[in-house]
């Protein structure tokens, strides 16, 4: 089988045990897939625009502006999403694998997902507030191109 | 559809695990949340680079940058043996891996110590 045929199995891994640490176990595998093709692009845009002329805002201001548009200040909340994702139940599974609590993981995951929520709420908030001012929330952010 | 992996691998996961909670948390904060909206550019990174905890933010990079690389590429390596790859395909993204983490490890390296270096 191809290794494209194989990664297509993946909802059979789901449809052999269909429980929630599979969904769980499916998302944090995407999730981190997601991250680790992130951050390599992110080393790019960062470094290289300062890499060549160290001392010289220009090129750097240009660059940072380019990924400050209204688009893209979208596909940051939906980043840090898949961050906080990954972020909590890495600590669940980090604390069923170093503490006795395996039989609590589903209610280890149902408080992840609680604290996600909140995380989510919280970041729209302040994404509203510096950035789209909705509901006339916020202001006196950067414009947004 | 699961291998065994190597103590060193799964450890190392863990422990980078826990240290990127801790630096993700305060690179969300320094750089999406507590920005208070200002548009970031080089006044605002330097500003906190260059200020009065200039050598622990350098500290932080020194440890965040390769925790990041190893935390990514180890969590890619582990989920292709996953598909049990051939002997010789593994170890050649093994080498891969090691050679695209240490040089973009380096070129991070490089990036960031340009925004330590005061203007002149």
């Amino acid at each position: 089988m191809g290794y494209l045929q194989k990664i297509a199995t993946l909802k059979d891994e789901v449809a052999r045990n269909p429980n929630v640490g599979t969904w769980s176990w499916l998302l944090h595998r995407l999730s981190g897939i997601a991250l680790a093709l992130y951050v390599f692009p992110h080393f790019w845009v960062i470094s290289s625009a300062i890499l060549v002329k160290p001392g010289d805002p220009t090129g750097f201001n240009d660059r940072l502006a380019l990924v400050q548009s209204e688009f893209f200040h979208i596909v940051e909340i939906g980043l840090i999403g898949v961050i906080f994702y990954h972020m909590l139940n890495g600590i669940r599974v980090t604390l069923v694998d170093f503490s006795p609590t395996t039989r609590y993981h589903k209610l280890l995951l149902g408080i992840a997902m609680v604290v996600f929520l909140g995380a989510m709420f919280y970041t729209l908030y302040v994404f509203n507030h510096h950035y789209f001012h909705l509901f006339g929330m916020g202001g006196g952010g950067h414009a947004v191109p | 559809m699961r291998t065994k992996r190597g103590l060193w691998a799964w450890l190392l996961q863990r422990i980078t695990a826990l240290g990127l909670t801790v630096f993700l948390f305060m690179h969300v904060q320094a750089l999406h949340f507590g920005t208070g909206g200002r548009m970031i550019d080089f006044s605002l990174v330097t500003e906190r680079l260059q200020g009065a905890f200039a050598g622990w933010w350098s500290l932080f990079y020194l440890l965040f940058v390769p925790a990041c690389l190893f935390h990514g590429l180890n969590g890619l390596y582990g989920i292709l043996l996953d598909y049990a790859p051939s002997a010789g395909f593994r170890r050649f993204v093994l080498v891969l891996f090691w050679l695209v983490g240490l040089g973009m490890c380096v070129f991070g390296y490089f990036g960031i110590r340009n925004l330590f270096l005061v203007p002149a």
